[in-house]
């Protein structure tokens, strides 16, 4: 998959330089958007991120050097610094957009590479089957035993450790996938 | 569960705490002796403390709005285009120069910015509410110098904007585009460009009612004759009452 998207990146200025850019466009348009909007906490701003991001990954593909990371290493890199700007214009004045309160805790608290982490991992967790999100949520979240789970859910004590094992594996995969190596 | 097989699967619950002490006990003298398992267990053990960052009920992620991928593409064949662009410069069309400018055609409001296209030459659409004046200031990622005073009077045809604009000079092909915009949406209320210096005086006008969107905004626009949202946000105002 790294590779694939090192190839698209080359292939930007070829003759399928469009399919290329569509293709980034939806293996981490989405993602990229998700994370905008979570930071920032407004639509129209993740928007004009993510156009920014791409902006940016347009002008200077030539300059990625995957000796240095991973395509998602680096669009993230981007994405940090995109957002960041954006964050400095909103800090040196009054918000003048709409801005939706976040949830429980203050996003611009957290610090960018935090919340840059926080997001991969809610892209990997959320990756994972529901069957794998659920053992999880029930075994760390919740903090059952798997005793307790296997009540609640009528699953046999020994599924219940079996799919905790999987589920774990499958998130370290994600994870290792993402480059974010625990 | 002694056996190298039976352990590993109780890992995943090992390293979440959710075995018995007494399985908890049994794993840990396995992991003691074997060494596959230990490394088996060494892929798993940092995993709680990073799912520590996830919200497991959160639901999933906003997806953006197709237009984005539109905008991001129209943005790629911008970018692949422009160093091919080396032939003469496109004159301004002479409507651009006046000091009244009309709204273009957007592709996103067609239909509705003809419609204002005809009152506004019409000349004489009435006015239903007069002078709300918008202040919109730089966006992010836009230059700290852009601010513009917006005064919008409502006409039985949708809205006329008296923008008085102080932006950073233009490239030549460029023109400043402002825009009322939604969540959903947006609709252009007409380009226009700046003077020398940086100045803009001009009056707009578009189908859209101010009290349908939440923001008004200027993006600056690579293609004047491309009626996509191609450039950057330059500033931005609040539209809410």
């Amino acid at each position: 998959m790294t590779s694939g998207d090192e190839a698209l990146l080359r292939d930007l200025h070829t003759r399928r330089g469009e399919d290329a850019a569509r293709s980034l466009y939806r293996t981490y348009g989405g993602e990229l958007y998700g994370f905008a909007f979570n930071r920032l906490g407004d639509r129209g701003l993740a928007e004009e991120v993510v156009q920014e991001i791409f902006t940016r990954v347009w002008r200077n593909a030539d300059g990625f050097d995957p000796a240095r990371g991973s395509v998602r290493t680096w669009l993230y890199g981007i994405a940090r610094n995109a957002v960041i700007d954006v964050e400095r214009h909103r800090s040196r004045r009054p918000p003048l957009v709409s801005f939706e309160p976040a949830e429980e805790d203050d996003p611009v608290a957290d610090p960018i590479e935090q919340a840059l982490l926080r997001w991969q991992l809610q892209t990997a967790f959320e990756r994972l089957t529901p069957d794998h999100r659920e053992i999880l949520r029930l075994g760390y979240f919740a903090g059952l035993s798997v005793k307790e789970i296997a009540e609640v859910t009528g699953l046999a004590p020994g599924t219940v450790k079996s799919r905790t094992y999987y589920a774990m594996q499958s998130l370290r995969l994600a994870l290792d996938e993402m480059e974010l190596r625990p | 569960m002694s056996s190298c097989e039976g352990i590993r699967l109780a890992l995943g619950s090992y390293a979440i705490g959710g075995l018995d002490a007494e399985e908890a006990a049994e794993v840990e003298a396995h992991l003691r002796r074997c060494a596959d398992c230990r490394r088996a267990y060494g892929q798993l053990a940092p995993l709680p403390e990073l799912l520590a960052l996830v919200d497991p009920d959160r639901s999933a992620a906003p997806a953006p709005a197709s237009r984005l991928e539109d905008a991001v593409l129209a943005g790629f064949a911008a970018q692949r285009d422009a160093p091919a662009t080396t032939g003469p410069r496109r004159r301004t069309p002479q409507w651009r120069t006046g000091r009244w400018r009309i709204a273009v055609p957007s592709a996103v409001a067609g239909a509705l910015a003809a419609v204002a296209l005809l009152a506004v030459t019409g000349g004489l659409s009435s006015r239903v509410d007069e002078g709300r004046i918008v202040s919109l200031a730089a966006a992010g990622g836009g230059p700290g110098s852009a601010s513009a005073q917006a005064r919008l009077a409502g006409t039985e045809a949708g809205t006329e904007v008296e923008l008085d604009a102080r932006l950073p000079p233009l490239r030549p092909g460029e023109v400043y585009e402002l825009w009322f915009v939604r969540r959903d949406g947006r609709v252009s209320a007409g380009t226009f460009t700046v003077g020398a210096d940086g100045r803009a005086d001009v009056r707009l006008a578009t189908a859209a009612r101010a009290d349908a969107y939440e923001r008004m905004g200027i993006t600056r626009e690579p293609d004047g004759l491309d009626p996509a949202r191609n450039g950057p946000s330059v500033a931005v105002g609040t539209l809410a009452s």
